[in-house]
């Protein structure tokens, strides 16, 4: 072929290339934008996502609807695997429990990898607390050292769950004896504790919140790199010379895609979103649901991600312990 | 004498059903396996025996105290109604359970509304033999319905 | 009692058109099966964001009170419960409207729930004083003589043929168990759906069993669901005196609504199941029901509404939800800065006195538009019934697909429906099924909690757990004494 005449048809190419591509971050978003939700609604994770929704619509380059959808199960896996098997093209991503599905993940095979995920945006994190009766016959932590009785009770939900898994390091660690008396349900695991059927229990602060500010139950122990202000006398683990504790158990709220999203969708995502957390319009109705965003970018949260993901590895032993099959 | 019949086959399967139950209870914990397995173990006994009664009319006989049909009976519950079914009884039966299957093979290859309306009219035209006109508007008039009140009004998308 | 003082303040204008509205859109999701009161306050969160308390509790309690009365409309009509709950209603609420008396049934069953949340939420409002020790009195050993009583109706169930009986109710049980096992929290029973780790979804299995089921029986007929009979339209008088004399059982339903609601994690569905079976087990006619007994219409829409002041007493006195509507309220109240527990029973106990006035107001309202809206629908049972089987399956599968976007869901209504026919065919009990499958997970859950909490003694040493296990034994005890009875003195 002619040199002149190639040279021009590369150059041609290459210009349609290059336009296609200016091309496709300018056609996103097209159409309605899927917004997975792993739990039923009226829980903390489809309040965040309903509030958010209508503010990542608004803050878009252009009109598309943001839709929440809910998909309960298994606690919130079966959305994860969901969006993990979705379409890269940036119209189904969903909010995470990355706590509650690292522990699954090491409980159970499980179709979704929180490693390949394409993380987007954390939109909040609840520190991990442990709570007693409040006028009941523990006044600290450090008295389950006593071992008052053979082995204390600890109202669960799910051997496999974050809150326990925190429960049984933190025991571990302590030399404290125990045994899990399982529910279905906070409100239930938490009744257990108010009755007096279970010594202590472990959950995430929004979660139990009500019943701490009513009064009937007490924070022994606050999962933080510092005292919550609001608590000055409950000790973070690392008063008690656990400081590895301090913050790799607690939950984060994150928004994910499928793995393989092309950086220009995710990139119109993450400003979206960036937008709608700063938006004042959502710090009023968060501020209304009394929650507080913690927002960090993508990339933040993938390094945070990943050092979970490691840290939760650490504890497998734990849960295969848990687990396991013959017990005494 | 075995007599194979659907009544046998349904019996066979409810005991099949307390078998893999069981076996898989070999897999877990103790604890975990301990009610399903007692439960799981009455019920391979009783389906048991009914499919031998089932199978077989001589255990049928024998034991007729396991078997009656009293009126007392709440409701009909309990109650067999034991007529021979004509070939065609059993034609449209199996028919219609092949249209439930197709009806929610289209669900999952096209979505909601659409399978309702194919599978809708399918089945008015050549299963009940109804009129073009009564065909198109019920199934039509299924769809906008769901349409209404599930899409628009209770904002469920994926229906669509 | 407290709720009447504020019975002023709901009866205004603003309120009370917004409680007509949200009756009516209560209503309304009430009908479709497959949703409940949680999903109507689910929908109406938004709209509250900017009312004052007062409106938005009015809204939010109007719609989950008027759902259960949309749902026992559908059940009688054409078989389809519109929630677990009002499931139990078909046993005999399907079959009055086969005879063609599908008014008789609705007034009974929209005048029922009225005076039975009305009584629930009394009875609430008494018991306010004592709701937190009440609630802190029943423990794991408690729940599982309940469970066992509640096993003891299938036996009263399955009077026609208690061998089959026992194996529907075993099947059942072992249904119950797929899912999560309550020890550990890991799957059991999947075999590697993922689907299944939640369990089998009861609203699918009572979709199937009951709405396509019957649609099948139905696509073989050519006569309406009424056959030829005459039917009778509009409200039936006869349906308030059936009420009016059967009080006695009306009272006791509610109560053991009352009772059942309280206990958090036990679930609304058991209420009206052991309601039903009591009323066999004490009526001197227990072979009538199943066949068009308006007293087991009566039993079940008592129980089904008052055992939503049962509910209410938990979540108002912890913040603990007594069901998964109950936990969409506390969100709703919360985000206008009330919070349930102690503080509601206290200081704030002026706002508790007027949610139970909305509450009793909004029952009234729901029996009014219930009355007119479920009268005109009685054309239902006039169609031929091969034209109303697909549509009925239709709606069947439609719920069950939009009641949580799961295909799975819509496969397991679809294999019940099948097991529905072969089950009716050969005389197995879907009752025994159905209470069973509600009944396992709690037995089996309440079983271990004892064992860990309190051991082998807790079963025996504890007062109410007597109690529940004696009532159970009678129970089972009573009809075998009765017939010996009837025979000495024959």
């Amino acid at each position: 072929m002619d040199p002149c005449l190639s040279r021009v048809l590369r150059a041609g190419a290459a210009l349609l290339l290059s336009l296609h591509a200016l091309a496709a971050p300018a056609a996103y978003p097209e159409k309605n934008i899927e917004l997975v939700v792993g739990y039923k609604p009226g829980g903390g994770y489809s309040d965040w996502a309903q509030a958010i929704a209508p503010f990542i619509e608004k803050h878009l380059p252009r009109k598309a609807n943001v839709l929440v959808r809910h998909m309960d199960g298994a606690g919130s896996a079966v959305a994860a695997s969901y969006v993990q098997r979705a379409r890269p093209d940036g119209y189904v991503i969903g909010i995470y429990n990355v706590a509650g599905l690292a522990a699954t993940q090491l409980a159970r095979e499980v179709p979704y990898d929180l490693k390949r995920v394409t993380w987007l945006a954390r939109l909040s994190f609840d520190d991990s607390v442990a709570l007693v009766l409040a006028k009941g016959p523990y006044k600290s932590i450090e008295d389950f050292k006593k071992r008052t009785k053979p082995e204390y009770i600890v109202s669960t939900r799910g051997l496999a769950a974050t809150n326990t898994i925190t429960g049984a390091v933190t025991f571990a660690k302590m030399g404290v004896k125990w045994k899990p008396l399982n529910h279905a349900g906070t409100g239930e695991s938490v009744l257990a504790v108010l009755r007096g059927d279970a010594d202590i229990t472990w959950g995430s602060y929004e979660s139990v919140q009500q019943y701490v500010e009513s009064g009937d139950l007490k924070l022994v122990l606050y999962y933080d790199s510092k005292r919550d202000p609001k608590f000055p006398d409950v000790p973070i683990p690392g008063d008690l010379g656990m400081p590895e504790l301090n913050e790799s158990m607690n939950s984060h709220r994150l928004i994910g895609a499928p793995p393989g999203l092309p950086a220009d969708v995710r990139e119109v995502l993450e400003q979206a979103i960036k937008k709608a957390v700063d938006d004042p319009g959502f710090a009023d109705v968060t501020k209304k649901m009394k929650k507080t965003p913690a927002y960090l970018n993508a990339r933040e949260t993938t390094v945070l991600v990943d050092g979970l993901l490691k840290s939760y590895q650490s504890y497998a032993g734990v849960v295969k312990d848990l687990l396991a099959r013959d017990k005494k | 004498m075995i007599r194979i019949t659907e009544r046998g086959v349904f019996s066979s399967l409810i005991f099949l059903f307390a078998y893999v139950i069981l076996f898989r209870t070999l897999g877990l914990r103790a604890d975990v396996a301990l009610v399903p397995k007692m439960a799981g173990i009455i019920l391979l006994a009783f389906s048991g025996v009914q499919v031998l009664m089932d199978l077989f009319p001589a255990v049928r006989k024998r034991l007729t105290f396991l078997n009656r049909n009293s009126d007392g009976s709440i409701g009909g519950e309990g109650v067999v109604q034991e007529q021979d079914e004509a070939g065609d009884t059993l034609f449209a039966r199996y028919r219609f359970f092949g249209w439930v299957a197709a009806y929610i093979a289209l669900i999952y290859l096209t979505s909601m509304i659409w399978a309702t309306i194919i599978a809708l009219f399918v089945y008015l035209k050549w299963i009940n033999k109804e009129s073009w006109l009564m065909s198109v508007l019920y199934s039509l008039g299924m769809a906008l319905f769901i349409y209404l009140v599930f899409v628009l009004g209770f904002k469920l998308h994926y229906l669509l | 009692m407290g709720f009447l003082s504020q019975l002023g303040a709901v009866l205004q204008w603003d309120l009370m058109l917004i409680m007509v509205g949200s009756v009516m859109f209560g209503l309304v999701v009430g009908v479709l099966p497959g949703l409940g009161g949680t999903i109507a306050m689910v929908l109406l969160i938004p709209l509250t964001f900017g009312m004052s308390p007062e409106a938005s509790i009015v809204l939010l309690l109007a719609a989950y009170g008027a759902s259960n009365f949309g749902g026992s409309i559908t059940s009688i009509l054409i078989n389809t419960p519109g929630d677990a709950v009002n499931a139990a209603t078909t046993f005999d609420g399907y079959p009055l409207a086969k005879q063609g008396k599908a008014g008789m049934a609705i007034t009974a069953a929209m005048v029922c729930s009225a005076l039975g949340g009305l009584v629930g939420l009394v009875v609430l409002d008494l018991m306010i004083p004592v709701a937190r020790k009440l609630i802190l009195a029943f423990s794991y050993p408690d729940f599982f003589m309940l469970a066992v009583f509640g096993l003891t109706v299938i036996a009263a169930v399955t009077r026609g043929n208690t061998f089959r009986g026992l194996i529907s109710a075993l099947f059942g049980v072992l249904l119950a168990f797929v899912g999560t096992d309550p020890i550990v929290g890991g799957e059991r029973f999947t075999f590697g759906v993922e689907y299944l780790w939640d369990g089998i979804d009861l609203i699918a299995v009572i979709i199937g069993l009951f709405a396509i089921g019957e649609a099948y029986t139905l696509s073989r007929q050519h006569q309406s669901i009424a056959s030829d009979i005459k039917v009778e339209s509009g409200i039936s008088w006869e349906g308030v005196t059936a009420v009016a004399k059967n009080y006695w059982l009306f009272l006791r339903s509610c109560f053991i609504g009352i009772w059942v609601g309280m206990i958090p994690g036990v679930g609304g569905v058991v209420a009206s199941f052991m309601a039903y079976g009591t009323a066999v087990q004490m009526s001197k006619t227990p072979e009538k029901f199943g066949k068009g007994a308006i007293e087991g219409v009566i039993a079940v829409e008592s129980a089904n509404d008052a055992k939503e002041g049962g509910n209410l007493l938990p979540t108002l006195a912890f913040g603990i939800p007594g069901n998964s509507a109950m936990a969409v309220l506390i969100g709703g109240l919360m985000m206008h800065g009330l919070s349930p527990g102690p503080e509601m029973l206290t200081k704030n106990i002026d706002t508790t006195e007027f949610l139970i006035a909305a509450a009793i107001v909004g029952k009234f309202v729901a029996m009014a538009l219930g009355l007119m809206f479920g009268t005109r629908l009685i054309f239902l049972t006039r169609i031929r019934g091969s034209l109303m089987a697909p549509g009925i399956i239709a709606f069947g599968l439609v719920a069950a697909y939009g009641a949580g976007g799961k295909i799975g869901d819509v496969i397991v209504a679809a294999a019940f429906g099948l097991i529905s026919v072969f089950m009716q065919k050969y005389g197995y009990s879907r009752i025994a099924l159905i209470i069973a499958l509600v009944l396992g997970g709690l037995l089996e859950a309440s079983y271990h909690q004892s064992m860990t909490a309190f051991g082998v003694s807790g079963f025996f040493t504890r007062p109410i757990a007597l109690v529940l296990l004696s009532i159970a034994v009678l129970s089972l005890a009573w009809p075998l004494i009765r017939r010996k009875k009837t025979r000495a003195s024959a």
